[in-house]
Parts: C-alpha cells; structure tokens; sequence
C-alpha cells in the first residue's frame, strides 16, 4: 500500500490496536515498535511457557510479529481482537514445535475459531493494558479449583489432548472431560462482564 | 469415546470444542447446531477468548533487547520501498529563510572546515550506506519475485494436469470437506478428489488443508458401505497450491466408493487402521 506520508496512520502510545493494526498495513514500522512494545512480553512469555527454551521462544515471537508485518491479511479485526491473535498464532506455532519434537503427533490442533459469522467483536478487555488484563485474568482464575486450573493449563501450554492428559495424570478420560469443561464454563462465567 | 445424544447441552458442546475434546459425533452435532442457531457462534467465540486469555496470568518474562531490534531490522528489509515524497508546494517560500540563518553561521562554519569535512564524509558513508540497503532491498525484492514466478510456472504446470484430467468425461470427482478449521485462517478445509475407474493415479486439490510436520502424513480411505472398515488408498503430502497426485494400492479405491475419508496419521503407522479424521466426501 503506498500512502502519502499526510494519509498515513499516526500511532502514538494512546493508539487503539485497531489504529495500530492499520498503521501495520501501512507498514509503518514504528507501529509494530510499538505494537511489540505492548505485546512482545506476553507473546515470548507465552512461548516460552510452552517451549521452555529461551532461543526458541525467541525465534516464534519473531515469527509472530514478522508473520503480521508480511502477511497482515491473516488477522481479520472481526474476527476477534488483535492481542488474541498474537497469542493464538504463538501458542499454534509454539505446540507445532514441541510436537515436532515428539514422536508422535496424532491430533490435529483446533485452535482458531468457527465462529467466522461473529461480525465486529470488540470485547471491552481490548481496550485495557496487559497489565489490567493480567489482574482481571488472575482474579478470575481464583474462581477455579487448582485441579480445575491446571486442567486447563495443561490443555492450554501443553497441547495434550485429555486423553493424554488421564493416562499422565491417572484420572478416567470422562472424568478429565467434564472437569476441563467445568473448568472453561467457570472460566468463562467469571470473565463474562469482560468477553 | 463420548457420544452425542440428541439433547447434548451445547454449551458443554462448546466448551468440549475449544478445549479440542470433541468425538467426530459431537463435531458434526456441533457443527448442525452452529447452522441452526447462529447466536451460538457467539457464544463459542466468548469460550474461545476466555480461553485464549490464559497466558494473561503467567508471570511475564522480558525478552531480551536484541530480540526487538533483529525483528525490526527484519521488518525493514521486508518493506516495501517508500513511495518517494512530492515536492512540498511551500518549499521555494522557506529556502529563503533557510539561506538567511545558514549566513549568520558562515563565519563559525569556516572556522570548524576540518570538522565540516569530516560530517561531509560521514554524510557521504552515510548516503553510500542507504544506497547500499537499497541495493540489497531490490536484490531481495528480485529475488522475491523470481521465486514467485517459479512457484506460479509450476502451479500452472500441475494445474494444467488437472485439467486435461478434468476434461476426461471417465474421470470422477468427489467433494471433500473437513472435519475441523484450519488452526491458522480458520476456515473448514474442502478438497476435491479426481480419480478415474481403472486408473491409479488420483489427483486431489484443496483449499485450506493444513500444512504437515515431517512427523505426518495424510491418508486416503475409500470405505465401500456402511459395515465395511475402510480401506486404505494411498498416503499424500499436498505441495503449495495444495494438489497432491498419487498412485493408490488397489484398483477397487477408484471405483465409485461410498464414501472417502482424508486421516492424519504418522508416515510408519499400520495402513490396518485409520488415523484422526480430517476430511470426508459428500455423498
């Protein structure tokens, strides 16, 4: 896209992501500055929870911000907020790592949504810092029992299908499945003024 | 393995799809109930967000400074080039003034000439130096765009394989549709299968399938009729445009199957028994 310098996007620190975002299409490279300012701590803190290594955790948050700059048409704004694709596009690539480090891999992921008929999705946490984000999310985690917690953690940062995660933890697979379940409605429920 | 009942609650549903724990059955009720009662698409998005916020409460680790400028740095050599500005109309009008204070600073500016030289030469390293990155970033730039022929020369290449297939009134078609969205731009993954009676090459184009580890391997399965287990018709990898060709094992995997399933499975798995199921025909 060649703008005029005058019909460029300007971002500055008080920028919606949405501003951000188009500034991105412009390719402005001050927007993504700033957008991995905002961001570029709980993308790489996400890959590395989940892959546990320093020099790959850095290679998938450059992937991430990279992937955005080149290819800006992966994120549709009506489909959900920008923030929530990041972390969706690291967790996706950082599971496709570790799973290529494991011998097998026999389930497909299914992260990303099917709900492509929800037009304009502006939940109100996309207007809050991460750090306002971060007291919301831990206040709402409270509501669940730790056993709960680490359920979906599990799901979350290891990728392990509940099966695999009742034959690890000794518990029968309905068991795993309704507690997991329990778990995001109890979730769900105690982010709902958020979502 | 958990099946659906008719008055499964679609919340739990729901809940069981984003946290990936859905059976095929409860997939496919999920999916009718999506169809019937679109307010539902939103309901699966707020799971989806609530979920995906997890990472909010990890304990947030700083990246090394490094780390911004090396994807800064990418991103720049990854830009297009900037138009180049126009002229601004108003230039002529502040020359002038430009001129008249660069004059009062004549008589300091003669007494620092070696210092002038020297920000002359900097100047100088400097402008070599963006003449240099621009070098680089049309070299990358031509690059770019002889790799992107190549890919279409060869697109066009197998496509036009699949049209003389296409052509052919013998050969069959079969429409397959995924099982679960693409994890990377969401959408269902369809395909389409072309494979003539007798014949054992079969072609297969799709849209949105996903790309595979080294570790896996989609396999094609033609199941006969409903009692039947399903056979196995031959493993493929799609290149970029997503056509796969392959020879498959039996001349029975082409004649008019009920149905054909795509799995994932890994390259060394038993062809005796079918994977996760990713896609399957239509009819």
């Amino acid at each position: 896209m060649n703008l005029m310098p005058s019909d460029r996007p300007v971002v500055g620190e008080q920028s919606t992501d949405a501003e951000v975002f188009l500034a991105i299409q412009a390719q402005q490279v001050s927007a993504l500055d700033l957008l991995y300012e905002r961001y570029g701590r709980l993308v790489y803190s996400t890959a590395l929870r989940i892959l546990k290594t320093v020099e790959e955790a850095e290679e998938v948050t450059q992937e991430t911000f990279l992937r955005l700059w080149q290819r800006s048409d992966i994120y549709q704004p009506s489909k959900g907020s920008l923030s929530g694709f990041l972390i969706m596009l690291t967790r996706s690539r950082s599971i496709d790592r570790m799973r290529s480090r494991q011998a097998s891999h026999r389930r497909l992921q299914r992260i990303q949504t099917a709900a492509a008929c929800v037009l304009n999705y502006n939940p109100p946490l996309e207007f809050a810092t991460v750090e306002e984000r971060s007291t919301v999310v831990r206040e709402a985690l409270k509501q669940l029992l730790p056993a709960e917690k680490q359920l979906l953690e599990s799901a979350y940062y290891e990728g392990l299908s509940q099966s695999e995660i009742a034959k690890r933890d000794g518990i029968p697979l309905g068991t795993v499945k309704s507690r997991s379940r329990q778990a995001l409605k109890k979730l769900r429920a105690a982010l709902k003024h958020h979502l | 393995m958990t099946r659906p009942t008719n008055d499964a609650n679609p919340t739990d549903l729901i809940a069981g799809y984003v946290l990936g724990d859905l059976s095929r059955e409860e997939a496919v009720h999920l999916r009718q109930m999506l169809v019937e009662d679109p307010a539902r698409a939103k309901e699966l998005k707020s799971f989806e967000e609530a979920f995906s916020l997890l990472p909010y409460d990890l304990p947030m680790v700083e990246p090394s400074a490094r780390l911004k400028a090396k994807i800064l740095s990418a991103a720049i050599a990854s830009a297009p080039e900037p138009a180049a500005a126009p002229q601004p109309s108003n230039v002529v009008s502040i020359a002038p003034r430009r001129q008249r204070h660069w004059k009062r600073w004549i008589p300091a500016i003669s007494t620092s000439i070696a210092a002038i030289t020297v920000a002359a030469l900097g100047l100088n390293q400097m402008q070599l130096s963006q003449q240099s990155q621009q070098t680089v970033a049309l070299q990358q730039q031509l690059e770019a765009t002889n790799t992107e022929l190549t890919r279409l020369r060869d697109e066009l290449q197998a496509n036009q394989s699949t049209v003389a297939q296409l052509s052919d009134p013998d050969t069959q078609v079969q429409i397959l549709v995924g099982s679960v969205p693409n994890p990377t731009n969401s959408p269902f993954p369809t395909a389409r299968l072309l494979a003539k009676p007798g014949d054992p090459e079969v072609t297969l184009v799709a849209h949105d399938l996903p790309k595979l580890s080294e570790k896996q391997i989609y396999r094609l399965w033609s199941v006969a009729d409903t009692t039947a287990p399903p056979m196995y018709c031959g493993q493929f990898r799609q290149d970029d445009s997503g056509t796969a060709q392959w020879l498959v094992p039996d001349a029975i995997c082409t004649k008019q199957p009920l149905k054909v399933i795509i799995t994932l499975d890994a390259p060394d798995d038993p062809t005796t028994s079918a994977g996760p199921l990713v896609m399957q025909s239509t009819t």
